[in-house]
C-alpha cells in the first residue's frame, strides 16, 4: 500500500507533464474523428424535437434515426476512426520511446530528450507491439476457452441471469489480456534498460534488433517468478480507474438525467476527461510499478538528465 | 385418409391435395430423397379405387375425377405412408423429437370455384381450408404425442391412441418426443397447455404470463380466441424461433433473466398468429402482409402494453430503445422500394424479412394512426367479418374504406400498395412583430415529401402559451403556414406523436427555433467511446 501511494505520488511529482501531455494527444486524435461528426450532425440534431431526448438519455431510436437518414455519415466516420485508431497506434510506438526512458530512469527529462528517445526507439517498440499482437490472439483465444468453462458452470449456479453471465465472460476475457498487457510492458522496460546499458558502456553502437528475443524471454522469466504479485500490483492500480469509471458514469447519468439541457452536457464532457485522465494516470502509475520488478529500485530522486548521455546512435 | 365436402358442384372436378412433406424430401434439400416424403398407394373416390399410379408431381396430387353434376358430398379416400427426414424444419426429425406438419395429404384451397395449387414456401406456413378434422393417432407408449384438440386417450399393450377433434381448423399439426414436462394454466376461457423441457422450468411461468396477456389483451382489442385450449412447445428450432398451427404454436429458447424479453416477444407474436392465420386465415403464401405484418404491428402494440405505461421497451443504464425501434431498423431500407403487398414467392431472401416484418408494421401503424379512434371498431369488423374465413387484400381494403379517412376518397388501397419515400418536414421558422400592436406574425416553413392524402397533426409551440394543435393536409413540395398570436412560433411538429411510422425520417419532422445542443452531448459521448478505444490500442 505504501508503495502505491509512493508510486502514484511520483506520477504527480515527476510525470504530470506526461499525463496531461498523453491525455491532450489521445483527446486530439479522438477530436479529429469528432468534430468533423459534430459539424455534420448538429443541422440535423440540434433543431429537432424527436432529438431533444438525447440530453437526457441515449435514446436508441435518435441514433438509428440519424444513422439510417444520415447518408453514409457514420460508415465513412467508422472508417476514418479506424485510420484515426491505427494512425494513434503508430503514434503511441513512437512515444513509448520517450516514456519508457524516463520511467526506467525515474527522472523527468527534457522535451529534447524524450523526443530524441522515442525516434531512436521508435522500432523497437514497433517490433514488440508487432510480437504482442500473435501473443494477444494466443491469449484471446485462452480467453474463450476459459470464459466458456466459467460461463457453463455459472449456468449451473445463476440460469437465470444471462446479462450477468455475460458480463462475467467479458470479465474473464479481460483479466486474461492484462497478462498480455503486463508482459508487454515488462518486455518493453527490459529492452529499455538494455540498450540504455550498452549505451552507457560506450563504445559504437548501431541500431538494431539484436537482442530482442533476450527481452521476451527475461520477461516471461519475470512473469513466471513474480507474475502473482505483478498481477495483485497491477489490480491494485486498475480497480480504482475502473470505480473511478462507473462513479463517472453514474453521475454523468444523474446530471444529465437531472438537467436535460446544455449544463448537463458540458458536465459530463468534463467528467468524461477526468475519467480519461485518470486511465492515463492509472497506466503510467502501474508501468512505473513494474520498473520495480525489472530495474533494481533506487532512491527516488528528482533529477535533470544529461540531453546527451544515453542517447542511442 | 379421408376427407368429405358437402354441396359439391362441378368446380370440386379434379380435386389436388398438397404434399407439403414432399417438399423438404426433394434432391436438393435432402440428402437422401428416397428416405422421405409421401408414398401414395390408393385413392378411392366415393367409394371407388381410382386405377393407375396416383399423379403426384411434387407437391401437387392430382385426383382424376370430374363432378359432373351438382351432388351432395365429394369424399376422397386416400391410404399413404410419410417417411419423416432427419430434419429441423416443421416437418422432420431431430433431436428425439418429431416435427410433424405437412405429414398428411392436405386438400389445396378450394376459393372461388377453383383449386389453388399453392407452392411450398420456406417462409411462410401451409395453406389450406378450415375443415372438421377428426384424427386417431397410435404411437408406442415410449414417446409423447402432443397435438391440439385431444379428447380420448386409450393405452394397449405398448401404444396409446389418442383421438382429437381440433375444429375448425385448417391444419392438424402434431409433435412426438420425450421427457416433455406439462404445466397447465386454466381459466375460463381458454387453457394454456405448455409443454417444456426441464431446463426451461424457471421460464414457463413468464412465457405463459405472456401468452394469458396476448389473450385477453386480443379478446378485448379484436375479439375472443375461440377455443378451450391453447397448446405450447418448446421445440427444437434454433435460436428464439417460433412458428404457429392452429390452436399450437412451437417455441425454442425459452430464456430467462435478462433475455427474457425476446422470449416473451416471439411468444407473444406465435399467440397473435392464433388469430391472423389461425383464425382469419388469409393465404400466407399469396398474401404474407395480412397475417406477418399484422401480427408483428399487435407483437410491439402488446410489447408496450405489457410495459404498462413505460415509455421505454429497453433502459438499461440510461440507453433506452422504444418497441418500435425493431421494426423500423428492419424495415427502413425498404420503404421507399418494395409494397408490401407481393406474393411471399416475389419477394427475393433479402427483401422479404425486411418487408414484411419491418416495412408491413409501420405501414399498419400508419392505417391505425390515421384511424385514431376508430381502429378499435375497425379490427372488431375484421374479425367478426372473417373469423373462420380467408380474407385477402381487397376484403381488407374494402372494409377499411368504410372507415374516415379512407371513406371519403376509396384509396387505402394506395397506403398499402405504397413503394415511395415519404417524408414531412419542418425546415424553418420565422417571426415577426407586427407594427403597432403587440402581436408576431411567424410564418413556418414546411416541405412534403410524397406525402398522403389525409390530413396529419401538426403542433406550434410558444414561449408561454399552451401548443396548438391542429390538423393539416400538405400538397407535395414547399408551402408555408402563416399565424397570428399574442407570441412568435418557437416550435413546430408535424405528427408529433409519429402516427406516419412510414415517415421515412423522424429527425425534420419538427424544427425547434432555440437549439437545445442535443449534437454536443452525442458528440461527447462519441469521444469518449474513441478515447476508450484508443486507450485500448495504447494500453494507456
Amino acid at each position: 500500500m505504501r508503495r502505491i501511494i509512493e508510486i502514484a505520488l511520483t506520477i504527480q511529482r515527476l510525470y504530470r507533464n506526461h499525463w496531461l501531455g498523453l491525455w491532450a494527444v489521445k483527446l486530439l486524435f479522438a477530436l479529429a474523428v469528432t468534430l468533423p461528426i459534430l459539424i455534420l450532425i448538429q443541422s440535423r440534431l440540434d433543431h429537432s424535437a424527436f432529438a431533444q431526448i438525447l440530453l437526457g438519455e441515449w435514446p436508441a431510436d435518435v441514433i438509428v434515426e440519424l444513422i439510417f437518414t444520415g447518408e453514409n455519415i457514420f460508415s465513412a466516420s467508422l472508417l476514418f476512426m479506424l485510420t484515426i485508431v491505427a494512425l494513434g497506434f503508430l503514434f503511441k510506438q513512437f512515444l513509448n520511446g520517450g516514456i519508457f526512458d524516463c520511467l526506467v530512469n525515474r527522472a523527468a527529462p527534457t522535451r529534447q530528450r524524450f523526443f530524441a528517445q522515442s525516434s531512436v526507439m521508435f522500432l523497437q517498440h514497433l517490433t514488440i507491439s508487432a510480437w504482442m499482437l500473435l501473443i494477444y490472439f494466443l491469449l484471446f483465444l485462452t480467453a474463450m476457452f476459459i470464459g466458456e468453462m466459467v460461463t457453463s458452470a455459472a449456468r449451473r449456479l445463476i440460469p437465470e441471469l444471462d446479462l450477468t453471465r455475460f458480463v462475467l465472460r467479458v470479465g474473464v476475457t479481460y483479466l486474461v489480456i492484462i497478462v498480455g498487457v503486463v508482459y508487454s510492458d515488462l518486455v518493453r522496460i527490459h529492452r529499455t534498460r538494455v540498450l540504455q546499458a550498452k549505451a552507457l558502456s560506450g563504445g559504437e553502437e548501431r541500431f538494431g534488433l539484436a537482442g530482442m528475443g533476450d527481452s521476451f524471454k527475461a520477461a516471461y522469466t519475470i512473469l513466471v517468478r513474480r507474475g502473482l504479485k505483478i498481477f495483485g500490483m497491477y489490480l491494485a492500480f486498475y480497480l480504482p480507474f475502473i470505480l473511478c469509471w462507473l462513479a463517472v458514469e453514474g453521475l454523468a447519468l444523474i446530471v444529465t438525467g437531472g438537467l436535460s439541457n446544455m449544463l448537463g452536457s458540458i458536465i459530463e464532457f468534463a467528467l468524461f476527461q477526468a475519467c480519461a485522465l485518470v486511465r492515463v494516470w492509472q497506466s503510467l502509475a502501474c508501468t512505473l510499478a513494474m520498473t520495480d520488478f525489472v530495474v533494481p529500485q533506487p532512491e527516488p530522486k528528482l533529477e535533470e538528465a544529461s540531453d546527451r548521455a544515453t542517447v542511442l546512435p | 385418409m379421408d376427407v368429405t365436402w358437402y354441396q359439391v358442384d362441378s368446380s370440386y372436378s379434379d380435386p389436388h391435395f398438397r404434399l407439403w412433406g414432399n417438399r423438404v424430401c426433394d434432391s436438393a434439400t435432402s440428402a437422401d430423397p428416397d428416405s422421405c416424403g409421401f408414398l401414395i398407394y390408393s385413392v378411392e373416390v366415393n367409394g371407388a379405387q381410382l386405377s393407375g399410379e396416383p399423379a403426384v408431381n411434387g407437391t401437387d396430387l392430382a385426383i382424376a375425377y370430374q363432378v359432373s353434376t351438382p351432388a351432395e358430398s365429394l369424399t376422397v379416400r386416400i391410404l399413404f405412408r410419410t417417411r419423416v427426414p432427419e430434419s429441423k424444419d416443421r416437418f422432420g426429425y431431430s433431436d428425439g423429437v418429431y416435427q410433424l406438419d405437412g405429414w398428411f395429404p392436405m386438400p389445396a384451397p378450394h376459393r372461388d370455384g377453383r383449386w389453388l395449387v399453392v407452392p411450398y414456401d420456406d417462409e411462410s406456413e401451409l395453406v389450406g381450408d378450415f375443415y372438421d378434422f377428426e384424427v386417431a393417432v397410435e404411437y408406442p407408449d415410449t414417446l409423447q404425442l402432443i397435438a391440439p384438440g385431444r379428447y380420448l386417450s386409450d393405452t394397449t399393450e405398448l401404444s396409446l391412441r389418442d383421438k382429437f377433434r381440433p375444429t375448425p381448423a385448417h391444419d392438424f399439426v402434431m409433435l412426438l418426443g420425450k421427457d416433455f414436462k406439462l404445466k397447465s394454466y386454466p381459466s375460463e376461457q381458454t387453457t394454456i397447455s405448455l409443454f417444456y423441457r426441464s431446463r426451461s422450468e424457471s421460464a414457463v411461468d413468464s412465457i405463459a404470463a405472456s401468452v394469458k396477456f396476448t389473450l385477453d389483451w386480443m379478446a378485448d382489442h379484436v375479439g375472443p380466441y375461440p377455443f378451450k385450449e391453447l397448446v405450447v412447445v418448446e421445440a427444437p428450432l434454433g435460436m428464439n424461433g417460433g412458428v404457429e398451427f392452429p390452436q399450437m404454436y412451437w417455441q425454442s429458447g425459452l430464456s430467462t433473466g435478462e433475455y427474457a424479453r425476446f422470449s416473451r416477444g416471439v411468444a407473444i407474436h406465435e399467440t397473435l398468429h392464433q388469430w391472423f392465420y389461425g383464425i382469419i386465415a388469409s393465404n400466407q403464401a399469396e398474401e404474407p402482409w395480412l397475417d406477418e405484418s399484422i401480427t408483428e404491428y399487435f407483437t410491439e402494440r402488446i410489447n408496450e402494453a405489457e410495459l404498462q405505461g413505460k415509455r421505454q421497451h429497453v433502459n438499461f443504464f440510461g440507453i433506452t430503445a422504444s418497441a418500435h425501434i425493431e421494426s423500423r431498423m428492419r424495415g427502413y431500407s425498404h420503404l421507399d422500394r418494395i409494397p408490401i403487398t407481393r406474393s411471399a414467392l416475389a419477394y427475393s431472401r433479402e427483401d422479404y424479412f425486411p418487408t414484411i416484418y419491418g416495412k408491413g408494421p409501420m405501414v399498419i401503424k400508419t392505417i391505425v394512426g390515421l384511424l385514431g379512434d376508430q381502429e378499435k371498431a375497425f379490427w372488431r369488423e375484421y374479425y367478426r367479418r372473417f373469423i373462420f374465413a380467408h380474407p385477402t387484400e381487397r376484403d381488407f381494403v374494402a372494409l377499411l374504406n368504410d372507415y374516415s379517412p379512407f371513406k371519403e376518397r376509396q384509396n387505402a388501397g394506395n397506403l398499402i400498395r405504397m413503394a415511395h419515400a415519404v417524408d414531412y418536414q419542418v425546415t424553418n421558422i420565422t417571426s415577426a412583430e407586427i407594427p403597432e400592436s403587440s402581436r408576431y406574425k411567424s410564418t413556418v416553413y414546411l416541405n412534403a415529401i410524397h406525402p398522403l392524402p389525409y390530413p396529419v397533426p401538426l403542433r406550434l409551440g410558444f414561449p408561454s402559451e399552451p401548443a396548438f394543435d391542429t390538423l393539416i393536409t400538405l400538397s407535395p413540395g414547399e408551402q408555408t403556414l402563416t399565424i397570428e398570436r399574442d407570441e412568435p412560433v418557437s416550435s413546430a411538429h408535424l405528427d408529433p406523436d409519429g402516427l406516419i411510422a412510414i415517415d421515412t425520417d423522424y429527425l425534420n419532422n419538427s424544427y425547434l427555433r432555440s437549439g437545445h445542443g442535443a449534437a454536443f452531448r452525442l458528440f461527447s459521448g462519441i469521444t469518449f467511446l474513441v478515447e476508450s478505444m484508443i486507450s485500448l490500442v495504447w494500453g494507456m
